[in-house]
C-alpha cells in the first residue's frame, strides 16, 4: 500500500498524492444539458440592480456627526393638519372596514414572494404554509402589498416590456393598471389610501390608478433612480431619489410632479441616498451613504441630518424604520466581511447598537415585522429564513424555506 | 477569464454571461463533484453558483477578480448542497466519464478506491479545502478569500483535513486488514 506510506513521508510527497488523485477524478465532464438548464434559468432572472448588492460598497467608524443640508421648507403646520386629516381618515375607515391604519403598527400577516417559476405565492411565517396568489406561465416580480394588507400589486413580463397589475391578496380580481409595455420597470409602492401606485420606467416616475383608470408618466428635470415612497401619513408627497447631471440627491414633491425641491445635497454617486425609509409619522427618512456607508437620520426641514457611523471597522447599510418609528434596523457589515442585523434607539442622540441574530456571510434582506415585534432576515443565497428578536437574541431559524429576491415583502392587518 | 466578457456580463449581457459560463462550468462542475462526491448535488450547486452568479453580476467590484467571486459562489453552493439529504431513493452506479488520457502511473486503483474512501469520511469544509488547495493550487490566501475566513483559519482547516485524511486512510486500512483476515 503506498497511500499511507506517502502519507508517512514528508508533506510535499502528500501534496503531490492528493494534486494527482485530484487530477485523475476531475477527468470527467459536466452532463451534456447543465449549460443549457443554467443558462435558461439564467435568461429568465433579471439581475439585481448594483445598488441592493452590498458587495459593491466601499469599507470605512459609532460616532454621531452633523452634516449641513441645505435649507429646507417648513411643514409644521401642514403636518398637523396632516396628521388631523389622517386621524379622521381612520376613524371613518375603522368604522367601515378592518385593515389596518397605513402606517404604525399592524398585526403580522403573510409573506410575499417569487417563485422560481415566476409565481407571486404568500408564505405564513408562523407555519410555512404557502399559497400561490399568481400562477401561470406568466413571469411576475416584485410583488408589494397594499398598505392595508388586502392587495398586491406586481410587474409582469408582457410581450414587448412590462405592465403593471394588482391582484386582490386572495389572488382574486387581476387588474393590468398600465396599458401599453413599459421598459426596466420597478420601485412599485402604494399611496396609503391604495388608490395610487407609483412606480418608475426607464428612469420616469409614473403613477397609475389602483383600479385601472389611468397611467401616465410625470415629466421631472431629472431621473428617478431606485427610490420612491409616499411620505406619511397621508401621501399627499412623494420622496424620491434622482440624479441630475450624474449626481444623485433626494427630492420631496407632490404627487402631481410639483412643488419639486431638493431635501439633500445632489451630490450624491452611484450607491448613495439609498434604502430611503421613513418614519410613520412623516417627520424623518434615513437613508444610506456612501463611502462611510453609514446611515443619515433627516428630520424634514431640519438643517442638518443626523449621522450614524459606527466605529472600529463596522459598517451600517439598509436602514428600516421600525412600525412605531421608535428604532432603527439596519445592517452591520463586520470587518470579517460577515453581516448582521442591528437595532439602535432612533431618538437616542448617542444610540447603542444591539446585534441580534446570527451572522451572514453575504449580504441580508431583512424587514420588520408589521407588529415591530421581530425582523425576519434571510441571507442572501440562502432560502432559511430567520426570526430575529430586536433586544437581541441568537434568532430562531425557521422550519420553511424561500427566498426574497428583492425584499421582504410583510402583510399587515388589522390588529 | 476575459475581463470584456466580465464587464458586458456586468451591464446585464446575458450573451456575454452565457460565454462566461460556458468557458466555466466545467471546472465549476468538477470542483463540486470532488467536494460533493455527488454528481446530482454537483449538478445542482453548479447551477446555483451561476445563477447567484448572474442575479448578482452587479455586486462584483473588480471585473478581474470574477473566477475568484464565482469559487465562491460554487463553495457556498457546495455547503448547502451538501446540507441538504439525498433526494434519491434508490442506489446509482456511478460511470464517470472519463476523458482519453494516458494511464496514470501514479495512483493505481487500490489506491485510487483508498483515497476514495477516506476522503469521504472528511466533512465538507476539510474535503472543500482539499480540493481547493490541491486541485485549484490556490494559495492560503486565495482560499481565504473564496471562503471568506483568514488566512490562518485556512491554514489551521488545512491542517485539520490533513491530519483526518491521514486518519481516515489508517481506519481504512484496519477495517480492511480486520476483514481480510476473517476466515471465510
Amino acid at each position: 500500500m503506498t497511500t499511507r506510506d506517502d502519507l508517512d513521508r514528508q508533506s510535499p510527497q502528500f501534496d503531490r498524492l492528493m494534486a494527482a488523485w485530484f487530477e485523475t477524478e476531475a477527468r470527467v465532464h459536466e452532463p451534456g444539458d447543465l449549460l443549457d438548464r443554467t443558462l435558461s434559468r439564467t435568461a429568465s432572472t433579471r439581475p439585481r440592480p448594483a445598488w441592493l448588492l452590498p458587495e459593491r460598497w466601499l469599507p470605512m467608524e459609532l460616532t454621531m456627526q452633523r452634516v449641513r443640508l441645505p435649507r429646507a421648507a417648513r411643514y409644521a403646520a401642514l403636518l398637523v393638519a396632516l396628521i388631523l386629516l389622517a386621524a379622521l381618515a381612520l376613524v371613518v375607515v375603522g368604522t367601515s372596514r378592518r385593515v389596518p391604519a397605513p402606517f404604525g403598527p399592524a398585526a403580522n400577516g403573510r409573506v410575499a414572494f417569487v417563485t422560481r417559476t415566476g409565481d407571486i405565492a404568500t408564505i405564513d411565517p408562523a407555519t410555512g404554509a404557502t399559497s400561490t396568489i399568481v400562477g401561470g406561465p406568466d413571469a411576475d416580480r416584485y410583488p408589494v402589498f397594499s398598505l392595508d394588507g388586502t392587495r398586491i400589486a406586481f410587474v409582469r413580463e408582457v410581450p414587448g416590456g412590462d405592465a403593471v397589475f394588482v391582484v386582490e391578496a386572495s389572488g382574486a380580481k387581476l387588474t393590468r393598471l398600465t396599458k401599453d409595455p413599459l421598459a426596466e420597470t420597478g420601485l412599485l409602492t402604494w399611496s396609503p389610501d391604495g388608490s395610487q401606485i407609483a412606480f418608475h420606467s426607464l428612469g420616469s416616475l409614473w403613477i397609475a390608478r389602483t383600479d385601472g383608470s389611468d397611467a401616465h408618466r410625470i415629466d421631472l428635470d431629472f431621473s428617478i433612480a431606485d427610490e420612491i415612497e409616499f411620505r406619511p401619513p397621508d401621501g399627499a408627497e412623494l420622496l424620491v431619489r434622482g440624479t441630475r447631471r450624474g449626481m444623485a440627491g433626494l427630492f420631496l414633491m407632490k404627487t402631481d410632479g410639483t412643488d419639486v425641491r431638493a431635501l439633500t445635497p445632489i451630490d450624491g454617486g452611484q450607491f448613495d441616498y439609498l434604502w430611503v425609509t421613513w418614519s410613520p409619522d412623516g417627520r424623518r427618512v434615513a437613508y444610506h451613504k456612501v463611502p462611510a456607508n453609514e446611515i443619515h437620520i433627516l428630520t424634514i426641514g431640519a438643517a442638518e441630518a443626523t449621522v450614524l457611523r459606527p466605529e472600529g471597522g463596522l459598517q451600517l447599510l439598509f436602514p428600516r424604520f421600525s412600525p412605531d418609528g421608535t428604532r432603527l434596523a439596519f445592517v452591520v457589515w463586520h470587518p470579517d466581511d460577515t453581516k448582521q442585523i442591528g437595532v439602535a434607539a432612533a431618538d437616542d442622540p448617542t444610540p447603542r447598537v444591539t446585534l441580534t441574530g446570527p451572522t451572514f456571510p453575504s449580504g441580508i434582506q431583512y424587514d420588520w415585522s408589521p407588529d415591530g415585534t421581530k425582523l425576519l432576515a434571510i441571507g442572501w443565497e440562502s432560502d432559511v429564513p430567520w426570526v430575529l428578536d430586536p433586544a437581541g437574541s441568537a434568532g430562531q431559524r425557521s422550519d420553511w424555506r424561500a427566498t426574497f429576491p428583492d425584499w421582504i415583502e410583510w402583510q399587515r392587518l388589522a390588529s | 477569464m476575459e475581463r470584456d466578457l466580465v464587464e458586458r456580463a456586468m451591464a446585464r449581457d446575458h450573451d456575454a454571461f452565457s460565454e462566461l459560463a460556458r468557458i466555466s462550468i466545467r471546472r465549476l462542475y468538477v470542483v463540486a463533484r470532488l467536494i460533493l462526491r455527488d454528481e446530482e448535488k454537483a449538478e445542482d450547486a453548479t447551477q446555483e453558483a451561476l445563477v447567484a452568479a448572474w442575479s448578482h453580476i452587479a455586486g462584483l467590484r473588480d471585473p478581474d477578480r470574477f473566477e475568484a467571486w464565482l469559487h465562491r459562489l460554487l463553495v457556498r453552493s457546495c455547503y448547502r448542497e451538501a446540507g441538504r439529504s439525498s433526494r434519491r431513493g434508490r442506489i446509482e452506479v456511478h460511470v464517470p466519464f472519463l476523458e482519453a488520457s494516458e494511464p496514470d502511473s501514479s495512483l493505481d486503483l487500490a489506491d485510487r478506491d483508498e483515497l476514495e474512501r477516506g476522503f469521504r469520511r472528511l466533512d465538507t469544509d476539510q474535503r472543500t479545502i482539499l480540493v481547493l488547495h490541491y486541485y485549484l493550487g490556490l494559495s492560503l490566501d486565495e482560499a481565504a478569500d473564496v471562503l471568506g475566513i483568514p488566512p490562518g483559519t485556512v491554514r489551521s482547516r488545512l491542517h485539520r483535513a490533513i491530519v483526518a485524511m491521514r486518519a481516515a486512510l489508517e481506519a481504512d486500512a484496519r477495517s480492511r486488514l480486520t476483514t481480510e483476515g476473517r476466515p471465510t
